[in-house]
């Protein structure tokens, strides 16, 4: 069952760069016709990626696919092991979009990657405090506390789940800033070869769909290994279609607002909310 | 005499009795690197034959050093980590080379040396003998530049001996004892230990790491002494005692660690900066103590040895390297980067996730108590986040040859293999070097973090769609080119 997390997540990220697209005002299919365009691109001539883009690719893969498993319940799923997961699909997305060494791009890359590390701190800072509202540092003392309890989003105090959820935002709207900025620069700038923008969309729609599949894993979440009633694997699948649509919201919002904006005013946002979501949590 | 009673004269003497060859036969560039490399591998495999009889409960002994497991271990490791950049110093212009080769061999005697030894007064003795070796590179080399970062290193030089002598004092022994707690003396010596082992940002090992003579690569050897002093003070003298203070330090010093990775103008600064990430992130769960940081801080130590010398093998860029920047195997020294990189940032499936990952989960088991150790767990995780994206654009200097491919390649394999936990890491090694040391023993039915629950298997479960589907990326491309 862990083999199916990498496909999960996917979608996942695939149905989020669908509604980020519509947020664009884009196209609303350009990430689908976008992805066709550079597969029949590679596969009517030889457009090879580098060595660490694909290396990149895999690694954003395995690293969601860890954070999908441990959703499910098919991996462990302690708070630590889903950060660090976490990180190695933001790191390897970043790898896959590398760009030739020029200054402008170690200067955005640079840009980059302190927004990215920022707002990884928040994302970790916000599952940790998912994680303290339970008193619990893995998933099964969650969907424990929820199965003798309730749903875990609505058990307990208001202020506690008010917490969580706002926590549970930060995170869906951290995926937006996680995620490498758009594969297509602008005219006259690099144009990738066709497998490495292939490679650098899977790793986005890696990094969207981890944080994406941990929102039905914090609200709704229940060892999918262990089997259920259809009903709520179907609550299940829906929560994280909509957590998919929240992170694909926050993707296309922010990246209308360009790379300055987003350092200054999204960023700080974020960080914002994932401490608000702390504190709720932390004084319910 | 029989043939282990030779182990340890054969691995504190090999390494120098190698430079001496290699000198002796300094005419003869291929018969110099056979012979010379026939009695290296000799002392290599006396190491691990010293590491073998310590696992097996029957310790070899030679004029006063008996060592431990721990110890052993540390010393083998370190053999092999030195290893790794020998291929790169050894073809630098002949006086680098030579005051190189030689900085190498002296000094990874005085840190076997150091492991294996069970008197104070022996450790002291030790302590010098790298910096003194590599400032001496540095200088002959011709690349003064190193020269700040050595006089760090002299400096954390006379702050382990001050350390040690405090000790000594406290002890009335000369035999290395426990302290009781992780009072001045201990923290003197860790203080040491982090310089040594490049932990603080801009300052000794780090300098030293990231300057482009032969002083640079040999940093690693100079981390290897750092990780057995951080061993010696932690566990014999401190006995595993936890200290609020050294582990908000250490979160502290990861944070600023990662920022400074980030900043580096150049490839080689954030790669030091990487490692000293690593390195500063070992002393959280030196910090926190107990039997599980102990566990968390005895799983990091050899791997951050190794790793440190994967990166200095595959990615240090020397002024007079006559490696070409398009270097036909650069790209296996590319992804041996990675995993090193990976390794010491502590993501899954590097050889340092474990280590990480239960320092990181004791941190966390105790916020749930206390929420300021959610603080130090966030710092440690942004920290280690910064110079895991810090290392991203670094990987492309990897510039190695053949040899060097082959030999960081085998030690990337090393560290994953490490990450996937193998049987033997939780019930053999692990398990004898806790007793050995007379550690506080981990309860998981006491609901302590024991050893991260997913091993090879599931890693490996996980991992197949991501294979599969950038294999199938590459295939689509038909191939891969040139790093970007």
């Amino acid at each position: 069952m862990a083999a199916l997390g990498v496909p999960l997540v996917l979608l996942l990220g695939v149905c989020a760069d669908l509604v980020a697209g519509l947020v664009r005002s884009d196209r609303p299919l350009r990430p689908v016709t976008a992805f066709w365009s550079e597969l029949t691109r590679a596969l009517s001539r030889a457009e090879p990626a580098s060595v660490l883009e694909a290396a990149g690719g895999g690694a954003a893969l395995l690293g969601a696919g860890l954070v999908a498993g441990a959703a499910m319940g098919a991996l462990p799923g302690d708070a630590v092991l889903l950060v660090l997961a976490l990180a190695l699909a933001v790191a390897g997305a970043h790898l896959a979009s590398i760009e030739p060494q020029t200054r402008p791009a170690a200067a955005r890359a640079r840009a980059r990657v302190l927004e990215s590390a920022l707002v990884f701190a928040g994302a970790a800072a916000g599952i940790l405090a998912i994680f303290l509202r339970w008193h619990a540092t893995d998933l099964g003392s969650v969907w424990g506390a929820g199965e003798v309890l309730g749903v875990p989003v609505g058990v307990g105090p208001a202020t506690a789940a008010v917490g969580q959820v706002v926590a549970l935002l930060a995170v869906a709207a951290a995926a937006g800033l996680l995620v490498p900025l758009e594969t297509e620069p602008p005219r006259g700038r690099y144009r990738r070869p066709a497998a490495a923008a292939l490679l650098v969309r899977i790793s986005r729609w890696a990094v969207a769909g981890a944080a994406a599949v941990l929102v039905p894993a914090f609200s709704v979440g229940f060892d999918l290994t262990a089997g259920g009633d259809a009903p709520s694997f179907l609550l299940w699948g829906g929560v994280g279609l909509a957590g998919a649509g929240v992170v694909g919201v926050a993707w296309g919002a922010l990246d209308r607002l360009g790379p300055e904006l987003r350092l200054r005013v999204a960023v700080p946002g974020m960080l914002a909310l994932s401490a608000a979501g702390a504190v709720l949590v932390s004084v319910a | 005499m029989e043939g282990r009673d030779l182990l340890v004269p054969a691995a504190v003497l090999g390494p120098g009795a190698a430079v001496v060859v290699w000198a002796a036969a300094a005419w003869w560039p291929w018969p110099r690197r056979v012979a010379a490399g026939l009695v290296w591998v000799a002392s290599q495999v006396a190491l691990w034959g010293v590491f073998w009889e310590a696992f097996r409960g029957e310790p070899a002994a030679w004029m006063g050093l008996s060592p431990d497991l721990l110890g052993a271990t540390l010393a083998a490791v370190a053999g092999g980590a030195v290893t790794l950049v020998l291929p790169r110093v050894e073809v630098l212009p002949p006086r680098a080379a030579a005051a190189a080769v030689a900085a190498a061999g002296v000094s990874l005697a005085a840190v076997v040396g150091a492991a294996y030894s069970s008197s104070v007064v022996t450790l002291a003795m030790f302590v010098p003998v790298p910096t003194l070796a590599v400032g001496l590179a540095g200088v002959v080399g011709g690349r003064p530049r190193a020269m700040p970062g050595l006089v760090g290193l002299a400096v954390a030089d006379g702050v382990v001996l001050a350390g040690l002598g405090l000790l000594l004092d406290r002890s009335g022994t000369t035999v290395l004892v426990s302290a009781g707690s992780a009072d001045l003396g201990v923290m003197l010596v860790l203080l040491g230990a982090a310089l040594k082992l490049g932990a603080v940002p801009h300052l000794a090992t780090w300098r030293v790491a990231a300057s482009d003579g032969p002083a640079g690569p040999l940093s690693v050897v100079v981390r290897s002494q750092g990780a057995v002093l951080a061993a010696v003070a932690a566990f014999t003298f401190a006995e595993a005692s936890s200290s609020t203070p050294l582990a908000a330090a250490a979160a502290g010093m990861t944070l600023l660690a990662g920022l400074a990775a980030l900043a580096a103008a150049t490839p080689g600064g954030a790669l030091s900066g990487v490692v000293g990430a690593g390195a500063a992130a070992l002393f959280v769960p030196l910090g926190l103590g107990g039997g599980v940081g102990a566990r968390a801080a005895l799983l990091l130590l050899p791997t951050v040895v190794l790793a440190a010398g994967v990166v200095a093998a595959a990615g240090w860029r020397g002024a007079d390297d006559p490696h070409d920047p398009r270097a036909g195997w650069r790209w296996a020294g590319a992804l041996a980067l990675g995993a090193g990189a990976a390794s010491l940032v502590g993501l899954p499936p590097g050889g340092g996730f474990p280590g990480t990952w239960l320092s990181l989960s004791l941190g966390t088991t105790r916020g749930v108590v206390e929420p300021w150790y959610l603080l130090l767990v966030v710092s440690v995780a942004a920290g280690l986040a910064l110079a895991a994206l810090a290392a991203v654009g670094s990987l492309r200097v990897a510039r190695t040859r053949p040899a060097s491919a082959v030999l960081t390649s085998v030690g990337a394999l090393a560290l994953l293999y490490a990450g996937a936990q193998p049987l033997r890491l939780g019930v053999g090694w692990l398990l004898r070097v806790e007793r050995e040391l007379g550690l506080p023993e981990v309860l998981p039915s006491a609901g302590a973090p024991a050893l991260p629950p997913m091993g090879g298997v599931d890693l490996a479960w996980a991992a197949l769609p991501a294979v599969v589907i950038a294999a199938a990326v590459v295939v689509l491309g038909r191939g891969v080119r040139d790093l970007a």
